[in-house]
């Protein structure tokens, strides 16, 4: 019984590592590839196409566990940290409007210096991918309230 | 102060309240962490569709379109 549970098991973790092997090799791929070219457009494109359709399912509805938090310690939180996405997007508009672009970088323009070599594409579209993997899996995992 | 040196100050000062926020929340039990707040908020189907959306897009924006690769 065991022993099956064993093998249960180190099937799986075989199947993940396979994965994450798979989409290292992808995300090196399409880092190879140039942007503005129908290769690259075709390998952005696809991995969205799973993510919205899963995001779009209905999330999985859970009874309430641990330590309840009160509405008004919810609407502080979401308060402060809309206070630093909008201070941060005021300051990403600033840049972006302002001329010449060495002297005011935004986001995308230090993005890119990051993205100049193969290895630095693949970590931040890597990093793309897992977030995108994470927002497919939220419908079915539980939330603490 | 160049115009360079201000803008990413402001950048680094913006991550750096960020990273504070986060870990203040972190410690205090009755502050709602970000990763709590976001679960929160993606209960709902629009929202996690909004942030699905976002996400192509910088996928696009920094992959597909993005001007700086391999300069």
């Amino acid at each position: 019984m065991s022993g099956g549970l064993t093998g249960l098991r180190s099937r799986s973790s075989v199947r993940l590592a396979l994965l994450l092997a798979g989409v290292v090799v992808y995300a090196w791929i399409a880092a190879a590839l140039r942007p503005f070219t129908l290769p690259e457009y075709v390998l952005v494109a696809l991995p969205m196409i799973p993510v919205v359709a899963l995001t779009a399912r209905r999330a999985r509805s859970e009874p309430p566990e641990g330590a309840t938090i009160a509405g008004s310690d919810w609407h502080r939180a979401a308060l402060l940290w809309l206070a630093v996405l909008l201070v941060l997007v005021t300051w990403e508009l600033l840049a972006l409007f302002s001329s010449p672009r060495e002297d005011h970088p935004t986001l995308s323009y230090l993005a890119d210096r990051v993205m100049s070599t193969h290895a630095g594409r693949t970590v931040v579209f890597l990093a793309w991918l897992a977030l995108g993997a994470a927002l497919a899996v939220r419908p079915s995992r539980r939330v603490r309230k | 102060m160049s115009a360079r040196f201000i803008t990413l100050a402001g950048f680094v000062l913006i991550f750096t309240a960020a990273i504070c926020l986060a870990v203040v929340s972190a410690r205090r039990p009755s502050w709602v962490t970000l990763p709590r707040l976001v679960a929160r908020a993606t209960e709902s189907r629009a929202c996690r569709l909004v942030l699905a959306l976002v996400w192509a897009w910088v996928g696009w924006h920094l992959f597909a379109r993005g001007s700086g690769a391999f300069e």
